[in-house]
């Protein structure tokens, strides 16, 4: 896959035959626009959860094979019991603009307290015009100060979903101010040997660090700045050292100049579709078609 | 000073720029160690458009074997020769210090040599205890220019360079003819994701720039003014600082919310990461700054396109001019 644009293809390729399935947790108008499209594409099945009135969801009913809905009072706990495989196969979940971030925030770190094997982390997805492909970056949601051990689990949650997008290799770049280790920025030294320990994870992927935005992206600043490797000038994945970097790539880049983007959380159960609330119809719909995406895979392997 | 039109873009910026040479204030730059090309390049820009009048400390056989070989014409400069870098540092701040430059820009020497000279009590340049680095991009997609600090020198700051930074924004906002600043000291996209230190020092900056305080330096006031007013929130999110729309669908009342001229991060890396995304991906106009001394100091790098380092030099001309 080489764009964002190709996501729906992707799907139908590996769908075949099937019905794609999801669960929606209380969605909003811009949710039931990206289902009703989706819905339109693919022969689907649907339940959806929520508390609002019924009739806006006929017209959605029309297009499905079926669409179940199940009203519920209590988003975290229909949340948490489909993130951990409470309830039977489903290729992907929604997480609808009526279930806010701070109970989706919640309920990761619960799980995580209770299931320590489980780490579930955001993967964004952005593609700009004035450059070919897609990139990665994570996390910009649930891990807002991730230690060593968590900024490696978060790179690995991010080159399967490199790997479930492109036959290219994963080029994983830790994102710094700057690209020298430097004792006075602890973000510089912990990034080396994130990516040294890296380095022997993770298989058929390239990690590197510190890289500068500017040095991970641009070839040329690359070249500018003296900066070789697999990954300098050409990353595919970018991790940030706090939320607020990773966020706040996303956030910049979606919202000023529009970027086409998408964004999951994976590592549970099945993966959930997550736009934000910056996010339109057009990145809801690319975020199902991902998680979609992600889950059919995961069934077939 | 009178009531100025905001700067809302980066052509405007220059366009100020340039007009104080009509006004009779164009700006007088002292650069440190100026035998890079890349600098050389830019101050020659600068003054060939009427910003700036140049003076280079530096090595001068070398300033003038870049001259020819950038075919940059070196009548345009005062050369004043010092092979050493960091004495030409010390030559430079000396210079502005004694009031022939208005504005320091840093060559080919660390950042931290020329940092050490600016707040060496020797001279009389330091007035906070905190330098820090001000970018303002022009973003394809936002109404105004939009300033992120610091992604450039304060590592990690404290509550008091916290507050020093946001100080130290308003003489940038000044020169851009900013009456009320908007400013956004940025959160996690989730409330409850800050650290209690992070929501407990966003408090008291706040407090600090909400109360009208007489006696607090802000670079270019006399110490018995009243310090400019802005509007200082915070921490708030990222979204919700550059939507309107997004925080009422969050639920989050801000009165910068949709309409911030600067977002002030928690760590070095939020704003030197998210702002070279902008201008890598987004083909953002940026310009570049250090203030918090009393002579502003302009660094530019090896990858800032040409663009970028006019404004840069436009920037601290400005931020100079409206010091007082």
């Amino acid at each position: 896959m080489k764009s964002i644009s190709e996501l729906p293809e992707a799907v139908r390729r590996l769908l075949g035959a099937e019905t794609l399935k999801g669960v929606v947790l209380f969605p909003g108008d811009d949710c039931l626009a990206a289902l009703e499209r989706l819905s339109g594409l693919f022969p689907t099945e649907l339940v959806i959860y929520t508390n609002s009135p019924v009739v806006k969801f006929l017209s959605l009913s029309a297009r499905t094979r079926t669409c179940e809905l199940r009203v519920a009072m209590s988003p975290a706990t229909v949340l948490r019991d489909y993130l951990t495989g409470e309830f039977p196969h489903c290729h992907f979940l929604l997480r609808g603009d009526l279930l806010s971030l701070e109970t989706l925030y919640k309920v990761s770190h619960r799980l995580a307290e209770d299931t320590p094997r489980t780490f579930l982390s955001q993967v964004g997805l952005i593609e700009m015009p004035s450059r070919e492909g897609f990139f990665i970056v994570s996390d910009g949601l649930l891990n807002a100060r991730p230690d060593k051990s968590a900024r490696l689990d978060i790179i690995r949650n991010s080159v399967a979903v490199w790997k479930g997008l492109s036959e290219d290799p994963a080029r994983v770049a830790l994102l710094a101010a700057v690209e020298q280790v430097n004792p006075g920025m602890q973000v510089t030294v912990e990034s080396a040997e994130i990516a040294s320990a890296g380095k022997k994870a993770m298989a058929g992927a390239f990690v590197e660090g510190p890289l500068s935005f500017d040095v991970a992206l641009d070839a040329e600043a690359a070249r500018d700045k003296g900066v070789s490797g697999e990954v300098a000038g050409r990353a595919n994945v970018l991790i940030g050292s706090t939320v607020e970097v990773s966020n706040g790539i996303y956030v910049v880049l979606t919202l000023l100049p529009k970027a086409a983007a998408a964004s999951v959380v994976v590592g549970g159960k099945a993966p959930l579709a997550l736009p934000f609330p910056s996010d339109g119809v057009e990145t809801i719909f690319n975020s199902v078609s991902l998680a979609a995406l992600l889950g059919l895979r995961r069934g077939a392997a | 000073m009178g009531s100025r039109q905001t700067i809302r873009t980066a052509s405007q910026l220059i366009e100020e720029a340039r007009n104080l040479n009509k006004a009779g204030k164009k700006r007088r730059i002292a650069v440190a160690a100026a035998q890079d090309p890349d600098v050389l390049d830019a101050v020659h820009g600068a003054s060939q458009d009427g910003i700036v009048d140049a003076h280079l400390f530096g090595d001068r056989e070398k300033i003038l074997a870049i001259c020819e070989e950038a075919n940059l014409d070196p009548s345009r400069f005062t050369i004043h020769n010092q092979i050493d870098p960091a004495s030409a540092a010390r030559d430079a701040v000396a210079f502005a210090d004694s009031g022939e430059a208005d504005i320091i820009m840093k060559g080919f020497l660390s950042t931290s040599t020329l940092m050490k000279a600016v707040l060496s009590k020797e001279f009389r340049l330091r007035m906070s205890d905190t330098l820090s680095h001000v970018a303002v991009l022009e973003i394809p997609g936002y109404h105004k220019l939009l300033g992120f600090t610091d992604g450039g020198v304060v590592v990690k700051p404290d509550l008091r360079q916290r507050i020093d930074i946001v100080a130290n924004y308003l003489s940038v906002a000044r020169a851009l003819g900013i009456e009320t600043p908007k400013i956004a000291l940025l959160g996690p996209p989730i409330a409850e994701a800050a650290p209690e230190a992070l929501v407990s020092e966003c408090a008291q900056v706040v407090d600090e720039f909400t109360k009208e305080l007489p006696g607090r330096a802000v670079p270019g006031e006399s110490p018995m003014s009243m310090p400019r007013r802005a509007i200082v929130e915070g921490p708030i999110s990222l979204d919700c600082a550059l939507s309107g729309d997004v925080a009422i669908r969050r639920g989050v009342k801000s009165a910068v919310s949709g309409d911030v001229d600067a977002l002030v991060v928690s760590a070095i890396e939020e704003c030197n990461v998210v702002a070279k995304s902008l201008i890598v991906l987004a083909g953002a106009i940026f310009a570049g700054v250090v203030v918090g001394a009393r002579v502003p100091v302009s660094v530019v790098s090896r990858t800032d396109t040409r663009e970028n380092k006019k404004a840069s030099i436009a920037l601290a001309s400005l931020v100079s001019a409206y010091q007082g």
